[in-house]
């Protein structure tokens, strides 16, 4: 019998969709960390993040039984973390993060927790001066490391409107991560 | 190839995803535009800035609580539910009971001297005749070996 590991994720949809609730949780298992770090990233807050992410696949849920593998399975969580993200965002004026960045590593010293934590809040701050749509660009492209074909795919948009998006993002990143850069 | 046209492509010629004939003019152009070739390391720097960032690792415990949120949807349909195909959500709520019917013995009927696991809704499952039906659905009560595991709090003093 094949087992669950080796069931590719639109498989497992497919039995998500006939009501296994254990083929549902191998999906969150498996995109779990794409989910959050796409949200985390975006968002710059642990709860909210947290909030999206498990809507995200709550959502995968519901609409389990209309859905039709076209694209990978990823390209379709990335595009609904990215809707939640930018519908969060527009419902809410962004603005930095108060709480410190979490630094997970125990295995760092202080010093270098603290030189993580300012790199992180300078990357906040400039990432919050960018208008939403041009934020999720550069969430997608730069820290998820998504190619521009589906970074336009997750953001239900064209590549040439995804490369705009980055090209200005760009422009307004250069000066504020320009101290960053020389490290 | 013209600067306004590097620019939207740079991103694509930094991760490799540009034909190779692109590739050429491109590099063509850098070769003889500083600004471009700025423009080129500022892309490099930030996809280097974000592989160098660690992203905090998944909150724990996070499979396990949407897990348990999906059994609860699972078992009170929302609204959104009334969009499921019909047929497919009589799998949904038969499964449990044909996994257990493998054991016809023990299992698969209300009888004496049957395992009494069974699920009592709030509502004839044999009625429902459309999506429509489905809102308002409840599990009122599940036993497992004949005690409630759950009961709704709608159906506590029944």
């Amino acid at each position: 019998m094949e087992s669950v590991i080796d069931k590719s994720s639109e498989q497992l949809m497919r039995e998500v969709a006939e009501g296994d609730l254990d083929a549902f949780g191998q999906i969150v298992l498996r995109h779990q960390k794409l989910a959050w770090g796409i949200a985390y990233r975006f968002l710059g807050d642990q709860h909210e993040a947290e909030d999206i992410a498990q809507e995200a696949f709550l959502r995968i849920l519901d609409a389990a039984p209309r859905y039709k593998p076209t694209a990978a399975f990823t390209t379709y969580l990335s595009r609904i973390v990215t809707r939640l993200c930018l519908d969060h965002a527009r419902k809410k004026h962004p603005a930095a993060t108060d709480a410190l960045p979490a630094v997970q590593d125990n295995s760092l010293s202080a010093t270098e927790r603290l030189a993580i934590q300012d790199r992180e809040l300078a990357i906040r701050a400039a990432l919050d001066r960018l208008p939403p749509a041009q934020r999720m660009a550069v969430v997608l492209r730069y820290f998820d490391g998504l190619d521009c074909r589906s970074v336009a795919l997750a953001m239900d948009t064209t590549v040439k409107a995804a490369e705009r998006l980055l090209a200005r993002a760009r422009d307004t990143l250069e000066p504020l991560l320009a101290n960053l850069f020389k490290e | 190839m013209r600067c306004e046209k590097v620019r939207l492509k740079i991103d694509a010629y930094v991760s490799g995803e540009l034909p190779p004939r692109v590739i050429v003019a491109v590099e063509k152009h850098l070769r003889a535009c500083d600004g471009c070739r700025q423009t080129a390391a500022v892309a490099r720097r930030l996809v280097a800035l974000g592989q160098a960032l660690p992203i905090p690792p998944v909150p724990e415990g996070f499979a396990q609580r949407v897990q348990a949120l999906a059994r609860q949807r699972i078992a009170r349909p929302t609204p959104a539910v009334s969009s499921w195909n019909l047929a497919a959500w009589w799998r949904l709520v038969l499964a449990p009971m044909n996994a257990a019917a493998s054991d016809e013995e023990k299992l698969g009927s209300i009888e004496p001297g049957k395992q009494a696991d069974l699920v009592v809704w709030n509502r004839d499952l044999r009625k429902i005749q459309a999506a429509k039906d489905l809102t308002g659905l409840e599990v009122a009560a599940t036993y497992v070996g004949g005690k409630a595991v759950y009961t709704s709090p709608m159906f506590e003093d029944a």
